[in-house]
């Protein structure tokens, strides 16, 4: 809801700045760098992931420094460990880890990651949220973009039908696909939700993008925590200030890692879609 | 009642009757002083008995008095601008003389002689004020054409802004939202028209504002740093009189004229902005974007007898920005003030102002009436203030009054319809209770010491109906957790809070040119303007103390050394420094959601405040090039648990270096010029200070001391304009009508500005591995020399 107002707050600067942006370069400060850290576990059945990497400066350029000698593990409210091992296979990055073995995260248990990076310890507890399901997908000819296509061919648009449940209090992050590969409006989009706006069925709502004849189009939902929810909505804000009027000062999104690493440990339940453009 | 306000009241009462049985043996003279060409009273001319070397000055509303023992006495009456007048008086019993004062273009009757001029810089006791009658507005460049008060004001020392296209102004380090904004006695909570580009006050129906930057007088309270006290005209009680002009922003129209012949009078003056239809050329990537805002300015007055006579006044505004028939955004003030002056007797002067005004905005949009969402906040008020004036005798003045506000809140009346189904967000008003009294006196210790000072007592209700949470403790910086929910019915007191503010200010007059002043004072603030953005905007929301939100405490000292120079007191000049401490000032937590959100409370944190400065003001009165310089050294701080690591950080308005320069030139009779310079150093802003990659998003990251880390580049900018009136005669014949054509360039070397700095990414996003680059975008309102035409009329 918050997000709709700051949109047309950002209309309404759009409108009003008649000035001008410019591309300048500032003094970089000196500042440590801290540990950033990624997971995430959902309830398929699969090796799952966790990223520890270092913060580099404003203006550096080039790859993230991946830390390799960390401990990671995690554990289950069942008391199930799980531990992890350093790029297992040699062909991912430097600061991947895998699970050693396959697991499903169980909807309703709650999981504790647990990094150890030289003496330093960083913790994160999430919890696996049920998801409702996606009913169905839909090909739709958006006609605004077929009389005056941004890409030339791409006015498909992919609608999502689903039922949300009114009961509970829910949280759903958003992954749309092109041929495999992430599609976003913008650079700096992120697609989450709560659902105070939404009524029970949810009719047709169009997924980001457009799409050409013959393209796969796939929609990832995940169930996240209201911690969750939190980061991602800090984050979006974050990614899009636009130095207008209506933009608070960038602020560091709240995440639930301890000991003050960056990041964000998720724990999701997640469903899928697919369907061809013809 | 606590037991000290009791205190206070046996006191004031003491006071009182002391004072009258001093001056019984005496005789007073009283008026009212008005302008002789349109009937308006003059605020603040001066009254001098040449004998006892003493005086007063007329208050608001025109009125003097002065008490001597019976004799006879040589007065004057002076005012910047009017030819003084000079009267024999034989004061035998209390004597009432009306006077009307000609300005110095008019020819008159009375008796001219070439009176001292006014040299109350040095005098009066009044210091950290300024004054700004609207012919000074008038004259200064203008932004598209318009002058302007509040964008006149800010070239004054003291006052700042963050920049263009932020509403308000800061005065000696203050927020916006620590201005108490008068506009005749009705508080106004949004000054700004189009983001601060124009202000509420339509200049053609302004008689005078004044500025206090501190020594704020008894009589006011509520804001902790200063008082902006706008006065309109009553309308001109002589003859019809119409002012307009069209320009390229807004056009407008005035109209003034007695009802009954100086009696009573009416005026009503109109704007509204054609910046819409201007703009639509740059927009059309928007669609059919409606942008505009409009105003109107009335009061009416009539004198019932010599001693009673009614004002009423009203403001009327709005900003409107339109997307779409579903899509939109509008905000504006409504006010409205009925002051009664009654006075008592000659030494006796009061006045009631009953007072409604109100702050609101909407927001609308969705696609239609399936899919839409709507949001309307204001805060209204109700206000009664008595206010009395007792001229005790030549030596003491004795203000005394209250004031009562009722406030509501509204924070929130929302409502979203998805898919045909309504849900409704709007969060429960709130009604709170200020109410205080005052007394203060003006006592002439003897030619060379005057001092003021007077004592507010102000308390703070929150009442109910309303739902209190009580919220326990976080770490710092954090969210903090809801412990407790408490139910409150109608008129319930659910929190009260009450302060004694002191008010001490002094004058030593070393000789007639130059004088020492020092001032303290206390201010108390019950509401607060929360604001999570880069400046001030219409969104801000206002928030009545709480159980969890303490009132802001200010307290200020400052010093200064006045002198005037030069033949007939040429120029002017003043060194203030000043020192202000501030506590329970409202911040936030990073991530705050400041718009409906009913735990809002949970999100707030609060702080100390310091700022400190000096400022320099030198003034050339006389001459065909005339004009001043100001220049403040400052600083302003924050300290709060949960920011910036807890150490103290710098404001979003702080500006080491103000230097404004104004200055007017007569070229001759029909064509003048005038220019203004404004040198300020760049505000400090929040950057990132790295960068890091989580699911391959860049995201940058601000360190835990990294609030308001870097600074903006210096604020720079030229306008000049010049005015070419009208011709005078016409075919040898004198016209009826004055107009004017002012030409005016703002911007004029066309400097970028910024206004904000911030973070972007370079085009693609990263793959896993990949370099991006990290940018930094510099925002700039206005980038280029803005001109601008206007044509002006009176008739």
């Amino acid at each position: 809801m918050n997000k709709n107002i700051l949109y047309l707050l950002a209309l309404i600067t759009a409108a009003s700045l008649m000035g001008c942006e410019e591309t300048v370069v500032l003094d970089s400060e000196q500042v440590q760098s801290k540990i950033v850290i990624e997971g995430l576990v959902t309830d398929q059945e699969k090796h799952h992931y966790v990223k520890v990497s270092r913060s580099g400066e404003f203006y550096s350029n080039g790859n993230f420094s991946g830390v390799v000698d960390a401990a990671v593990t995690v554990e289950d409210d069942q008391g199930n460990v799980f531990n992890y091992v350093h790029n297992p296979s040699g062909m991912d990055d430097e600061g991947y880890y895998l699970s050693e073995d396959v697991f499903a995260g169980q909807v309703g248990s709650s999981y504790k990651l647990t990094v150890t990076v030289g003496s330093e310890i960083y913790t994160a507890t999430d919890v696996l949220n049920p998801v409702t399901a996606i009913d169905s997908l839909e090909v739709s000819l958006n006609e605004e973009e077929y009389d005056d296509p941004e890409d030339e061919g791409y006015f498909y648009e992919i609608l999502f039908y689903a039922k949300e449940p009114q009961e509970t209090e829910d949280y759903y992050l958003f992954k749309f696909y092109r041929n495999d590969s992430l599609l976003l409006d913008s650079e700096t989009d992120v697609y989450y939700a709560n659902d105070d706006l939404l009524g029970e069925s949810i009719d047709g709502i169009p997924t980001a993008g457009f799409y050409k004849l013959g393209d796969r189009a796939r929609v990832e939902m995940y169930s996240i925590s209201r911690q969750g929810y939190i980061y991602y909505n800090d984050l979006s804000s974050l990614l899009n200030t636009d130095g207008g009027m209506f933009t608070p000062p960038p602020a560091n999104p709240r995440s639930n890692l301890t000991n003050a690493a960056l990041g964000y440990f998720q724990v999701s339940a997640v469903v899928s879609d697919s369907i061809a453009v013809e | 009642m606590p037991k000290r306000t009791f205190r206070f009241l046996a006191i004031f009462v003491l006071l009182c009757s002391v004072s009258s049985l001093i001056a019984q043996q005496k005789v007073t003279l009283s008026g009212y002083i008005k302008d002789a060409d349109d009937g308006e009273a003059l605020i603040g001319a001066t009254v001098f008995v040449r004998e006892t070397k003493s005086g007063s000055a007329s208050n608001v509303y025109g009125f003097y008095s002065v008490t001597l023992p019976p004799g006879k006495y040589i007065i004057e009456f002076t005012y910047v601008g009017y030819q003084p007048i000079v009267k024999q008086v034989e004061l035998i019993k209390n004597q009432r003389l009306n006077l009307e004062m000609a300005g110095e273009s008019q020819q008159l009757e009375e008796v001219v002689i070439s009176g001292e001029r006014v040299d109350a810089n040095v005098t009066s006791t009044e210091m950290s004020t300024n004054k700004l009658d609207i012919q000074t507005i008038r004259k200064l460049p203008a932004f598209l054409g318009e002058v302007d008060v509040l964008k006149s004001i800010q070239l004054l020392p003291g006052v700042s802004t963050v920049g263009e296209g932020a509403a308000g102004f800061n005065v000696r380090g203050g927020g916006v939202g620590q201005n108490l904004i008068l506009l005749d006695e009705a508080p106004v909570y949004n000054s700004s028209h189009l983001f601060g580009f124009f202000s509420v006050f339509n200049p053609d129906a302004v008689k005078d504002t004044k500025l206090y930057k501190g020594a704020i007088p008894a009589q006011h309270g509520g804001r902790i740093a200063s008082l902006l006290d706008v006065r309109t005209k009553e309308g001109n009680s002589k003859r019809f009189e119409a002012n307009g002009g069209i320009g390229t922003v807004f056009s407008r129209l005035a109209l003034e004229a007695p009802i009954v012949k100086d009696k009573s009078s009416f005026i009503l003056a109109g704007r509204r902005s054609y910046i819409d239809i201007l703009a639509r050329p740059f927009l059309q990537d928007l669609g059919d974007v409606g942008l505009n805002f409009y105003d109107l300015t009335m009061k009416t007055n009539y004198d019932f007898d010599k001693n009673n006579r009614l004002y009423l006044s009203g403001y009327f505004g709005r900003d409107v920005f339109e997307f779409d028939e579903n899509q939109g955004f509008n905000w504006g003030s409504k006010t409205a003030s009925l002051r009664w002056n009654h006075v008592f007797n000659a030494r006796l002067f009061s006045n009631f102002t009953a007072v409604y005004s109100k702050y609101d905005y909407q927001l609308e949009f969705g696609e239609d009436a399936r899919d839409k969402f709507t949001w309307d906040s204001d805060v209204t008020n109700y206000m009664f203030k008595p206010e009395f004036t007792y001229f005790v005798n030549n030596y003491n003045e004795v203000s005394f009054g209250g004031s009562f506000i009722y406030y509501t809140f509204e924070p929130a009346n929302a409502v979203g319809v998805s898919a045909g189904e309504r849900i409704d967000f709007s969060l429960d008003k709130k009604y709170n209770l200020e109410s205080a009294v005052y007394l203060s006196n003006k006592h002439e210790l003897s030619d060379r010491f005057s001092a003021e000072y007077g004592l507010r007592y102000s308390m703070f209700r929150y009442l109910g109906p309303g739902v209190a949470y009580e919220y326990g403790d976080a770490e710092p910086g954090e969210r903090k957790p809801m412990t407790g929910v408490k139910n409150y019915d109608r008129w319930e007191t659910i929190q009260t809070y009450s302060n004694l503010e002191p008010r001490f200010s002094f004058k030593y007059q070393f000789n007639a040119s130059s004088s020492i002043k020092g001032s303290y004072n206390r201010m108390s603030q019950y509401i607060h303007l929360v604001s999570n953005t880069t400046a001030s905007n219409p969104l801000d929301v206002w928030v009545p103390s709480s159980n969890n939100l303490k009132p802001q405490i200010g307290d200020q000292f400052a010093l200064g050394y006045f002198r005037n120079f030069g033949e007939g007191n040429d120029y002017e000049a003043s060194v203030e420094v000043y020192t202000r401490l501030a506590k329970h000032q409202v911040d936030y937590i990073d991530g705050a959601d400041i718009l409906i959100n009913e735990y809002l409370e949970g999100d707030l944190l609060s702080g100390d405040g310091r700022a400190y400065g000096l400022e320099l003001y030198l003034k050339k009165n006389v001459g065909n090039l005339n004009g001043w310089v100001s220049y403040t050294l400052g600083r302003t701080e924050l300290q709060v648990e949960g920011i910036n690591d807890g150490k103290w950080y710098p404001t979003r308005y702080d500006q080491t270096h103000n230097l404004k320069v104004a200055a007017f030139y007569d070229l001759n009779e029909r064509i003048s010029l005038s220019g203004n310079f404004t040198f300020v150093t760049g505000t400090p802003t929040t950057f990132p200070t790295s960068r890091y990659v989580v699911q391959d998003i860049l995201i940058p990251y601000i360190s835990d001391e990294g609030r308001n880390n870097i600074r903006l580049e210096s604020y720079h900018r030229l306008d000049l304009s010049l005015r070419l009136e009208g011709k005078k005669m016409k075919k040898g014949k004198e016209r009826k009508n004055e107009d004017y054509w002012v030409f005016s360039f703002y911007n004029v070397y066309g400097r970028k500005n910024p206004f904000s700095i911030y973070f972007s990414q370079d085009e693609d996003r990263v793959m896993s591995g990949e370099a991006i680059n990290t940018e930094a975008t510099r925002v700039a309102i206005v980038g280029t020399i803005i001109p601008s035409i206007s044509y002006n009329f009176k008739f």
